[in-house]
């Protein structure tokens, strides 16, 4: 915590996890809406993940190819550009098997069966995908 | 493990900036840093993306910090005039390496010289303070 000219500014703690002590976890945020990526960007790093945005599937692509460390992938499944959400899902499912990935998707249906770890239909409740993504990355699945 | 999911961290911020920045891993480390310096810091990754952000009266931004070379209907310079037009409260900076674009700059940037890339993380705080603090001299004057 700082002050300056007599206004209190808590800064928040980045690293500090969900877990306290812990690293915090890091999620990719591919969204190419820009006040959706802004709305659950700062959902998430309300409650302690680091977040990192990409509004295309070929920026998310150059995060994970990078040495940036990245836990989970959230990304819409429509998105400009050559590539899709449901083609950088099975990037990662090929190339970074260990990362979680939630799908954004206007229709279900879209979605290939398996391929990911949870779906939400859009529009999404923030809470719900930050609950989500809470429990994926502590191991629990089908909360 | 206890993550007390539904309750978000109160954080009180002490400004808003704005990054533009067309370069992903660049804005990662800008941002970040920015965020842990106590920084609310929005992301655009194009002028069009800026101007969505600009154009919400629910948003307050106090500094943009942009790239000369951004992709979108407006280049750094462009969103830079469009601001102090449109939002005259919002501090902004512009970085850069075009060096014929100096002489523009300066003219836009009323505190100097544009920041040369790669961003220096400290730079760009230590910029972002004077120009608020200048803001500040500014409004009790």
């Amino acid at each position: 915590m700082s002050s300056a000219k007599g206004k209190t500014v808590v800064v928040p703690a980045p690293i500090e996890g969900p877990e306290s002590g812990t690293k915090p976890r890091t999620i990719l945020v591919v969204e190419d809406e820009v006040l959706i990526r802004m709305m659950i960007s700062e959902a998430l790093r309300s409650r302690g993940f680091a977040v990192i945005e990409a509004a295309t599937a070929e920026e998310g692509l150059i995060v994970l190819q990078s040495d940036t460390p990245v836990d989970l992938l959230l990304s819409d499944i429509r998105l400009p550009g050559a590539l899709d959400g449901v083609a950088l899902a099975t990037w990662v499912r090929a190339n970074k098997p260990e990362l979680k990935i939630v799908i954004a998707a206007s229709h279900l249906g879209l979605t290939p069966a398996g391929a990911v770890d949870a779906v939400f239909d859009k529009p999404y409740d923030l809470d719900e995908v930050g609950d989500c993504i809470a429990n994926l990355l502590a191991g629990r699945h089908g909360d | 493990m206890a993550t007390s999911t539904s309750q978000p961290k109160i954080a009180l911020y002490s400004e808003t900036v704005l990054v533009v920045e067309g370069d992903v891993l660049a804005r990662i480390v800008l941002c970040e840093y920015l965020r842990h310096c106590g920084y609310r810091v929005l992301e655009a990754v194009n002028s069009d993306e800026a101007l969505t952000l600009l154009q919400q009266p629910t948003i307050s931004i106090d500094v943009v910090l942009t790239d000369i070379n951004i992709a979108g209907a407006l280049d750094g310079f462009a969103l830079t005039q469009w601001i102090r037009q449109n939002k005259p409260q919002t501090d902004v900076i512009i970085a850069g390496s075009a060096a014929k674009a100096a002489d523009a700059a300066a003219n836009l940037c009323e505190t100097g010289p544009m920041l040369a890339r790669p961003y220096e993380p400290q730079v760009v705080l230590d910029r972002i303070k004077r120009l608020r603090a200048l803001r500040s001299r500014r409004k009790q004057g």
